[in-house]
């Protein structure tokens, strides 16, 4: 037990002395801090190469298909198998689908299927598995937090032509319909016709993945055993069992990693996975588009004023925070999902810190000496530093932000307790502490292949995770001619003009992207992640 | 001897006991640790060197140096300033709920001690229930159970919970009291019960509700601090001591101990000097 460990042990006993008392201040205060000082904490342990530990962020909520949400994501990567997978280095590559193809301009797409793939209960995966996930998905009384993101696809729209063959008929043109079936949409993994992927799914995780659930306490620790049936044996590490252990905050599992109880950290910040000597860790990074999204809502509140919003974009000093606080592991984002993706329009300006105009802004606005608000989000690492960032830079202009985190199990749990619109949307109740109901605040999003499912859900005016409630045409049209431009001049433009409206509306503040890092011990090699957190081979096992 | 002499004497008794306490080496240390800290709490801003929220991208996670007297945290801010500052809500935040723990528990233990009979019973049983929960727990609870913290839930709760012990002490005291002549001779002049409890028991208990007002007090800053720690107590990124702590900790293993090690000495140091300076008040009172 550790030093402050045992001081919250302490103080949580009844009958506290004073002599005890003041053991627990000065153990807290001055044993902890010494110690590292004097002694540092490296002490690896020859590691076992047949097991591999990696730390996982908090859960969220169940590790179940309907029910997906943050913490969850490296679990069900690792039972799952999708359409298709999603490579570290965001490329698509063939899974329960060995091919796909689109026809009809983008409107129709045709999957042929794998014949060689098995549930982890033994069972082959046939096309009728496939349409049935499909199908529950949109089910609207399994509540699938997926739904959203099948865009264009309907449940009559999804045929079974034969037993190898699937199509998809959507209800317009989407020419990166593959993306919304991939593994970056995790929720989707195919499940056993007739399986329920709510709650009750996690007692088994029958899927079809690469490692086999052995054991599973929530928010504790998942065990998984290799998948000796697993169809593609390249892009699974040799290792025979796989723990992932989940941790308050990654900086948390930094002592188990140095100790060796632990072979790898996902989604470290840079500084701290740099600060580990490269004489025993090694590191991987994946470049992404997600991040942090820091939404204002267009509708109700204080947030209104497309000026005030302009303002505290123009606060931020996006390149000075991601060089000294995320170590340079991030690209400067431009406040839209477009900017980290080739089809981006790079002559679209740079919004950058402009204390000046802010405060014009906000005059024209007619709130000169600024004003309180609140954000809210959820207690993790990155957000912990992002929203003291938001709160000292906004100062700057007078606006007085207060920081509410719920720290509240992961954070997820009142955080992501929404209803699926229209419901929360209608209820136009600000401030509930919940991220569609909030004035001001702040979402973490995985990083995705293409930019379709952010457009869709979190951009679009009707999207069901529109947290901005922005309503906006031009926005609107824009994204529509990104789902059905198929040639890349036409994505170009469609992306430019995403890009310019969301500038002009700033509904929703994306300071960067993230690069995300994951730390390993030298004694693991082979492995890597993707962004979505899965466990690849690299090939180049031990 | 009459109840004036009673009075008297009781006077001179005390001043001689503060004459004492002025000379303990012990008080002087702790009263000294304290004084810095009120100071910082009332002039915080005038000594620290930058506001609590000012960030330096340039110097995050800077060990201590000339520009930053205690280092600089993950996000860029001065340590020290934000110590110094942290006082504020730290110290107030406990003073005033060891206040409102030792008004209510005085007034009960008072009540208790000097009605007696089945009023004392009841009240002293249930007292003795809310006593048998661990403190932090109760805290813990009642943070959950309202939904959010906030500086005046805190000091509600951790004044509450103290109410208990503070009226257990006085009630001891009082019991002695009510039975001394002064307490007959008011009873004669058919004095009101507010006024012999409040006018004449209050000040012949006041030392032990002093000593006993500074323990908690000392407790209490304590609960604070753990409470930040835990994630129960104020706004994230709040300069308070403990969700300093609680937000640097895990860097130590990165080996950036001084965002944690200085709001810890701070802690420790508060804690230390009031306990110096109940340990003095008990010599001196030989309670």
């Amino acid at each position: 037990m550790s030093k402050i460990e045992q001081a919250k042990s302490e103080v949580t006993k009844s009958g506290l002395s004073r002599r005890h008392f003041i053991q627990a201040a000065v153990a807290t205060g001055v044993a902890v801090p010494l110690s590292q000082m004097l002694g540092g904490c490296s002490s690896s342990s020859e590691s076992d190469k047949t097991v591999f530990r990696v730390a996982a962020q908090e859960q969220e909520g169940p590790a179940a298909p309907w029910m997906t949400k943050g913490g969850s994501l490296g679990i069900l990567s690792a039972v799952g198998a999708w359409l298709i997978d999603v490579a570290p280095d965001g490329t698509l590559k063939p899974s329960i689908a060995t091919k796909w193809e689109g026809t009809d301009a983008g409107k129709t797409w045709t999957f042929t299927i794998r014949t060689d793939a098995k549930f982890h209960d033994g069972t082959p995966l046939t096309a009728d598995d496939v349409v049935y996930t499909i199908q529950s998905h949109l089910n609207p009384d399994n509540k699938s937090q997926s739904a959203g993101r099948l865009g264009d696809c309907t449940s009559e729209g999804i045929v079974k032509v034969d037993e190898k063959t699937i199509r998809f008929d959507l209800s317009r043109v989407n020419a990166n319909f593959p993306y919304l079936v991939a593994s970056s949409n995790y929720g989707l993994l195919i499940m056993k016709n007739g399986e329920k992927g709510d709650e009750s799914w996690v007692t088994k995780m029958n899927g079809a993945g690469r490692w086999i659930m052995v054991s599973h306490t929530m928010n504790e620790k998942t065990v998984f055993k290799r998948n000796p049936d697993y169809f593609d044996k390249k892009r699974i590490p040799e290792f025979e069992t796989m723990e992932q252990i989940q941790f308050v905050s990654q900086s948390a599992a930094i002592p188990a990693l140095k100790t060796g109880e632990l072979d790898s950290i996902h989604l470290l910040n840079g500084l701290e996975a740099e600060a580990l000597p490269e004489s025993d860790f090694y590191r991987t990074t994946v470049a992404t588009c997600g991040g942090l999204h820091m939404h204002m809502r267009c509708d109700i509140g204080q947030l209104t004023d497309k000026r005030v919003r302009e303002a505290i974009a123009l606060t931020l000093d996006r390149e000075a925070y991601i060089k000294g606080v995320m170590g340079g592991y991030a690209l400067v984002a431009n406040d839209s999902v477009m900017d980290s993706f080739p089809t981006a329009d790079k002559k679209v300006p740079q919004r950058k810190k402009d204390i000046a105009r802010a405060k014009e802004l906000l005059a024209e606005a007619g709130v000169p000496n600024g004003f309180k608000v609140t954000l809210q989000s959820w207690k993790r690492d990155d957000i912990d530093k992002f929203t003291q960032f938001v709160k000292s830079s906004c100062k700057e202009v007078g606006i007085d932000v207060t920081v509410d985190l719920d720290g509240s199990d992961g954070g997820g749990a009142r955080w992501y307790a929404y209803s699926v619109f229209p419901s929360v949307k209608g209820s136009k109740v600000p401030n509930k502490g919940e991220w569609l109901a909030s004035e001001f605040g702040i979402a973490e999003w995985a990083g995705r292949p293409t930019p379709d499912e952010y457009l869709a859900r979190e951009w679009f005016s009707s999207g069901d995770w529109n947290p901005a409630y922005l309503d906006a045409p031009e926005l609107d049209e824009a994204i529509t001619a990104w789902q059905s431009a198929l040639t890349e001049k036409e994505k170009k433009n469609a992306s430019s003009a995403i890009q310019k409206a969301s500038l002009v509306h700033t509904p929703i503040i994306i300071a960067y992207n993230e690069i995300r890092v994951s730390v390993t011990s030298n004694k693991v090699k082979g492995v890597e992640f993707n962004a979505q957190g899965a466990v690849w081979s690299t090939g180049k096992n031990a | 001897m009459t109840d004036e002499t009673s009075k008297q004497t009781k006077q001179t008794e005390l001043s001689e006991r503060l004459a004492l306490l002025k000379k303990n080496k012990a008080f002087i240390i702790g009263a000294s640790i304290l004084a810095f800290w009120v100071f910082s709490a009332i002039f915080g801003k005038l000594v620290a060197r930058y506001d609590q929220d000012f960030a330096d991208y340039e110097s995050i996670s800077s060990s201590p140096s000339l520009k930053y007297w205690f280092g600089t945290d993950s996000s860029g801010r001065d340590v020290y300033s934000r110590v110094i500052i942290g006082s504020r809500i730290i110290i107030v935040i406990s003073f005033l709920a060891t206040l409102l723990g030792a008004f209510i528990g005085a007034s009960l233990g008072l009540a208790a001690g000097y009605l007696k009979g089945r009023f004392d019973m009841v009240l002293m049983r249930i007292l003795e229930a809310i006593s048998a929960i661990p403190v932090i727990i109760i805290a813990l609870l009642a943070v959950a159970a309202i939904g959010r913290a906030s500086s005046i839930i805190t000091i509600l709760i951790i004044g509450l919970i103290f109410t208990p012990n503070v009226a257990r002490t006085v009630r001891a005291a009082v019991l002695g009291e009510s039975e001394l002549e002064y307490v007959a001779a008011a009873k004669l002049r058919t004095e009101k019960t507010a006024h012999i409890l409040f006018r004449e028991v209050l000040p012949n208990v006041l030392p032990t509700l002093i000593v006993e007002f500074t323990v908690r007090l000392g407790y209490a800053i304590f609960a604070v601090a753990t409470l930040s720690f835990l994630g129960a107590g104020l706004e994230a990124g709040s300069p308070d001591w403990g969700t300093q702590v609680a937000d640097t900790w895990s860097l130590i293993f990165s080996k950036i101990w001084w965002p944690t090690l200085f709001p810890s000495l701070a802690i420790a140091s508060v804690a230390v000097s009031i306990n110096l300076i109940s340990d003095a008040l008990l010599e001196v009172f030989e309670l």
